[in-house]
């Protein structure tokens, strides 16, 4: 089954007055249940890319489709609650909320979901951290816990509510080579539980080892795509 | 949400702190003044009312005309059956009936106007509450010649208890006339146009002394409902004899006009000083949004919509507006308690100034109200809302790409 797939899409960006191409015709099918890896030298197009898959911004041209919506077609509201409902993402710089506990942060997506009560809630939240190992740490803010812990709050925050495919952007960036391979064996290992997609990009050749499919982007192209 | 929006707002303790300190001086600066101002207002209306012009007076077409003079060849006759029929009227509290009159007194050989009343102390007692303002002696009795004088006019006059006013001057038939008055007292009103220059006598001594019989100079009103006065005096002035009129206070110019005047320029004051309290609220409330660029770019991207980014916004800044009008509340109604038993006393600037015509008191108390601090408290939690409006709509405007910036 198709999660997310992109038809002859072009995304510029206008710098000034110019138009700078970001991504220059891109064809590509992410099937439920891969852990794909999307890799490339900065600059070639890898945020782009995961931009278009997580329904933050539209395509200049060409079509991307999530699930069964055209992205295109919606309107902000609507991007919204299609990222709120399909799309799970983990940020390069964990990007959690530093005000709430790590209890919080998990139970934030599900709050915005609407569909769970308090109860239904805590009982995804706490399950979810024990998933990734923290279940201890609940009540910690995001400044009392370590690089790696902070990343295993942003993995369970992003899979608490069950989405389609989950976007990682250069998830081991920021942290150490040790916690970053922990964090990608957690991800892999959240992949064969749960069955969940995720959609990686990184320019480390070592995070690269791990993918099953590799998507290599050059110039806003895909160079190569190859299944490990 | 709003467990998030509070965190949010004790985040940065220290500027939201300094922002809800301006926030709560803000609020307290306008209840004390409102309290105090209005104070001066009702206290300034309530001099020239009782002292005075009541909330209607009943005059001679001629009177009314050439006021300033005292005429007393346009008078008031049979005032005693007008009283009783005003007596009938539901709308009127009180009517009675008074005498003004001019003299000249010689104060180390300067002639000096005096202003004399002749009314009725038991009838009275309500509208000038007389015998509490006596600062010795008591208030005369009806139908003898005794008289009290303000304090201001006594040290003038070197007056005491006990010593024998004399008054000489022209009566209503041009004459010359006078009578010896026995100071029974010396009042007090704290207004100090009055004070200065005004003695009171019974009115039968006054119209004995002018040669008034049967007649007054006025007859004066007061009603449950002063705001109407207007409405009320033009169904009175339907009803009475030819050459008579009914005047409303509001036909003063100068009390009208300081009455509007002053709730219009104390309006622009108050909105003045919380506006520039609402520009601090404005100026940290966008600070807090471009901080939080990458933070509010992830919470859209997991989901969150403009509208609620931007109720969130207004959450933070609505909280910390309560919470600071709160305090400003408190110390504004602590203060306003403060200026309305304990008052402000200008006596000492008043002995600058011996003669002014305002009935200005000296010592001036704020009207102490719950619905002004009420209404403080909401203005400020009002503006504190209205200022997050515009860093609210950035923060919804922000685009969830910026989540995925690095850091």
């Amino acid at each position: 089954m198709t999660v997310v797939k992109m038809e002859n899409t072009i995304k510029n960006y206008k710098v000034g007055k110019v138009e700078v191409p970001a991504l220059r015709g891109i064809n590509l099918v992410i099937e439920k249940g891969e852990f794909a890896a999307i890799a490339g030298p900065s600059g070639s197009g890898k945020t782009t890319m995961l931009n278009l898959f997580g329904c933050l911004d539209k395509p200049t041209a060409g079509k991307v489709f999530i699930e069964d919506h055209d992205v295109i077609t919606l309107k902000p509201d609507q991007l919204a609650d299609v990222r709120n409902e399909h799309i799970g993402f983990i940020f390069q710089s964990f990007n959690l909320i530093p005000v709430l506990t790590a209890f919080e942060n998990v139970e934030f997506p599900l709050i915005l979901l609407k569909k769970d009560g308090p109860r239904a809630r805590r009982k995804k939240v706490m399950d979810m951290l024990a998933n990734v190992g923290i279940a201890d740490l609940a009540s910690r803010r995001p400044s009392e816990m370590s690089g790696g812990q902070q990343q295993r709050v942003a993995i369970a925050r992003a899979l608490v509510k069950n989405p389609d495919y989950v976007l990682a952007d250069e998830p081991t960036a920021n942290i150490d080579t040790k916690t970053g391979n922990e964090i990608l064996s957690l991800m892999q290992e959240m992949n064969k539980k749960l069955g969940t997609t995720f959609i990686f990009s990184t320019h480390d050749p070592r995070v690269m080892e791990h993918a099953r499919r590799l998507i290599s982007i050059r110039d806003g192209l895909i160079e190569s795509d190859q299944r490990l | 949400m709003f467990k998030l929006a509070l965190r949010n707002v004790l985040r940065n303790k220290r500027r939201s702190f300094l922002t809800g300190l301006s926030i709560a001086f803000a609020v307290m600066v306008v209840i004390f003044l409102w309290t105090f101002v209005s104070g001066i207002v009702s206290s300034l209306f309530s001099n020239y009312v009782t002292g005075s012009i009541g909330h209607i007076r009943i005059l001679n077409s001629d009177y009314l005309k050439r006021e300033t003079m005292l005429p007393l060849s346009a008078t008031v006759p049979d005032y005693q059956r007008l009283i009783a029929t005003l007596e009938q009227d539901r709308s009127v509290k009180l009517a009675t009936s008074r005498i003004k009159f001019g003299v000249l007194m010689d104060i180390k050989g300067k002639n000096k106007p005096v202003l004399g009343i002749g009314l009725d102390p038991q009838r009275e007692e309500t509208v000038l509450d007389l015998s509490q303002k006596m600062i010795s002696g008591k208030v005369f009795t009806a139908g003898t010649s005794e008289t009290i004088v303000g304090a201001g006019l006594a040290k003038e006059l070197g007056l005491k208890t006990g010593d024998t006013l004399t008054v000489i001057t022209e009566s209503a038939h041009g004459s010359l006339s006078g009578l010896n008055l026995k100071i029974t007292g010396i009042f007090s009103l704290g207004v100090a146009s009055i004070d200065n220059r005004t003695f009171f006598l019974s009115l039968d001594q006054a119209q004995q002394l002018l040669d008034l019989n049967g007649r007054v100079t006025e007859i004066f009103i007061l009603i449950e409902y002063p705001d109407q006065a207007v409405k009320v005096a033009a169904e009175i002035g339907k009803k009475l004899p030819p050459g008579l009129t009914a005047i409303p206070w509001q036909a003063n110019g100068f009390l009208y006009f300081m009455m509007s005047i002053m709730k219009k320029i104390y309006g622009a004051i108050y909105a003045f000083i919380l506006v520039l309290a609402s520009f601090t609220i404005l100026n940290t409330m966008f600070m807090a949004v471009m901080e939080r660029t990458k933070e509010i770019g992830m919470m859209k991207a997991l989901g969150m919509k403009d509208g609620e980014i931007s109720w969130l916004i207004t959450l933070e800044a609505m909280i910390l507006g309560i919470m600071a009008s709160f305090v400003g509340a408190i110390a504004g109604s602590l203060l306003a308690y403060y200026v309305s038993t304990a008052g402000i006393d200008y006596t000492a600037a008043f002995k600058q100034i011996k003669d002014v015509e305002i009935p200005l008191s000296y010592i001036y108390r704020g009207e102490f109200s719950w619905l002004t601090i009420l209404v403080g408290f909401l203005l400020g939690v009002l503006m504190a809302t209205l200022a997050a409006i515009p860093p609210a709509r950035r923060a919804a405007k922000m685009e969830p790409t910026e989540a995925m910036k690095a850091a």
